[in-house]
């Protein structure tokens, strides 16, 4: 299997403090991890430094054998598709149109989608199960059908490395299992390589198939077995 | 609505706007017969001096006029609230109407008061309103290229703009009665002044900055999902910002100096148009936002001139006085302000 994810030695600071050192991870495809650790342990830090917003002061960080940080940022849009913890959800815009938002990397200046965008926003929308929500007006949806829609936009973006910053943290107890049974199913059939951060270490252990933990200013992988002991440790 | 039905609504109002457009020439307190205006706009008829000058040096100009500028208006409030991602933006939240204000008070009040031996012609006030908005506007733009927060951008746009309000006051505390209503006849805004050099002018300006704009789109939809979605899709935001902000300042900068500070089109046309057109898509926005801002100005135009036959009224008030009612309506039919954008 391939390498998708290669962080090698990262040191990160924020507002001029350090917030995590010497930190290493290798994700290959096909995986779902998740990032676990209390509020304020450099979870989004570490997110967002993956995925090209924060530059690391030391160290490098590489998305399918390219460093994304001497990359352009078009070229770092077909790798990476990033979901905020809380994404603004615009007015007067469908379902279908949103997921196009996810074709935006790879359109001209007039924005004008080509049969094979199409095709593509279709199969997103299908993966998702929103086939028959397509048209619909993207705010009338529930908050666990919207999370759908932008993990479908996601997909239409078409990277190989997909990451969500707490993508479950408004949704109810069925809708947050959905949503990671959704992450994993990408994993498996789409060969994605998925990054999320979370707190609910009981579905990650469940559903995701390696973990990832901040604590003490650093992140470190943990086997299943110790990942609720590691994280009361650090609490 | 339909892609479809958009365009047969948009087809409608560009009937509108060619109604308007001819209302604007054919109404006037001198009866010109229909066939006469139209030989005299082809130069086919030189024969009546008067019915010349008043068709090609007051009518025309003024129908030009007023659909570049409610157009231009309406874009650079459009690019102001996506930027900033609020529904009461307008094209002078970032001072450029005060700036313009203070090279207008600079030039009528202070010429007098100082004892300067220069009475403000159309000319000088048009040069110093361009002066004033371009220096309040460079201000702004410098600001704009140092802070990375959109918010504190629009801060400091207002902090500016009272800054040169703030000028503006103690100049007028020290003038003579009659610069001061001079200086207040310039901010009700009109478009009878307007010349047809000025409209070539304008013709130039602002088509090429909403050309600009519309070559934006890509990037003002991707900001309508936040910066950060902007960015992770590659969009420069920087660059984005940079260019919305002069696109959006040429506009205001080249109306405000030529026709006085034209209110509420700017905040007024982009919600009309979403709240019709139901769509975000900014191509399709900037498009309808030209369209439905020529034919609101053209209309608030006649209004000033005509609804009264012996008076006419300022433009300002005809577009708060007859606009506001009508987007308090439409937004009543539909949904809160807020949640069009």
């Amino acid at each position: 299997m391939h390498t998708i994810l290669e962080i090698k030695n990262i040191d990160v600071s924020y507002k001029q403090q350090k917030v995590l050192e010497n930190g290493s991870l290798t994700l290959k495809e096909s995986t779902l991890t998740a990032l676990l650790g209390r509020n304020g342990s450099g979870k989004s830090t570490l997110l967002n430094t993956i995925s090209g917003f924060l530059k690391p002061t030391k160290g490098e960080i590489s998305v399918s054998g390219v460093n994304i940080y001497k990359s352009n940022p078009a070229t770092r849009a077909r790798l990476i598709s990033y979901l905020e913890s809380t994404p603004l959800s615009p007015q007067n815009i469908t379902v279908k149109e949103l997921v196009a938002f996810g074709r935006y990397p790879y359109l001209n200046l007039f924005t004008s989608l080509s049969e094979k965008d199409l095709t593509i926003i279709n199969f997103a929308l299908f993966q998702c199960g929103l086939s028959q929500f397509s048209d619909r007006l993207f705010n009338e949806l529930s908050d666990g059908e919207k999370q759908k829609v932008f993990i479908a936009r996601a997909i239409a973006q078409n990277t190989p490395l997909i990451i969500l910053d707490e993508p479950t943290s408004h949704l109810d107890f069925i809708a947050r299992r959905e949503t990671i049974k959704l992450l994993k199913t990408l994993c498996l059939k789409e060969n994605k390589t998925i990054l999320f951060s979370s707190h609910e270490p009981e579905l990650c252990i469940e559903l995701a198939d390696r973990f990832v933990i901040t604590a003490n200013h650093t992140f470190s992988e943990v086997n299943k077995g110790e990942v609720l002991k590691t994280l009361i440790n650090s609490y | 609505m339909r892609t479809s039905k958009k365009y047969i609504v948009a087809g409608l109002f560009l009937i509108l706007l060619i109604v308007l457009f001819s209302c604007e020439l054919l109404l006037g307190s001198v009866y010109i017969p229909a066939q006469k205006v139209f030989s005299v706009l082809t130069n086919n008829e030189h024969q009546n001096e008067v019915w010349n000058t008043i068709i090609l040096q007051s009518r025309l100009p003024r129908a030009l006029g007023a659909i570049i500028a409610g157009a231009s208006l309406s874009v650079s409030g459009l690019l102001m609230q996506v930027l900033f991602r609020n529904p009461l933006a307008s094209p002078y939240i970032l001072g450029i109407s005060s700036g313009a204000g203070l090279g207008v008070a600079l030039i009528t009040l202070s010429s007098a008061s100082i004892g300067f031996a220069f009475a403000p012609n159309g000319l000088s006030l048009v040069a110093s309103a361009m002066l004033g908005a371009l220096l309040v506007f460079s201000i702004v733009f410098f600001i704009s290229l140092r802070v990375k927060d959109i918010m504190t951008l629009l801060v400091a746009g207002v902090l500016i703009g009272s800054i040169a309000n703030a000028i503006v006051n103690i100049i007028q505390l020290h003038s003579s009665a009659l610069t001061v209503k001079t200086f207040v006849l310039w901010t009700l805004a009109s478009l009878d002044q307007l010349e047809m050099a000025d409209i070539k002018l304008l013709y130039i300006i602002c088509p090429l900055a909403m050309i600009g704009s519309f070559l934006l789109s890509k990037q003002l939809n991707t900001l309508l999902m936040g910066e950060k979605y902007a960015r992770s899709v590659g969009v420069n935001i920087m660059l984005s910002r940079i260019l919305i902000i002069l696109f959006s300042g040429i506009l205001a900068a080249s109306i405000t100096a030529f026709c006085g500070p034209i209110g509420f089109i700017g905040i007024m046309v982009p919600h009309i148009v979403r709240i019709i057109f139901r769509t975000n898509h900014h191509k399709l926005l900037i498009l309808f936002s030209v369209l439905i801002g020529s034919c609101t100005l053209l209309a608030a135009d006649l209004m000033a001139h005509y609804f009264i036959t012996s008076v006419s009224l300022p433009i300002n008030a005809v577009t708060a006085l007859i606009g506001i009612p009508v987007i308090l309506w439409l937004l009543l039919g539909k949904k809160d302000i807020s949640k069009t954008i």
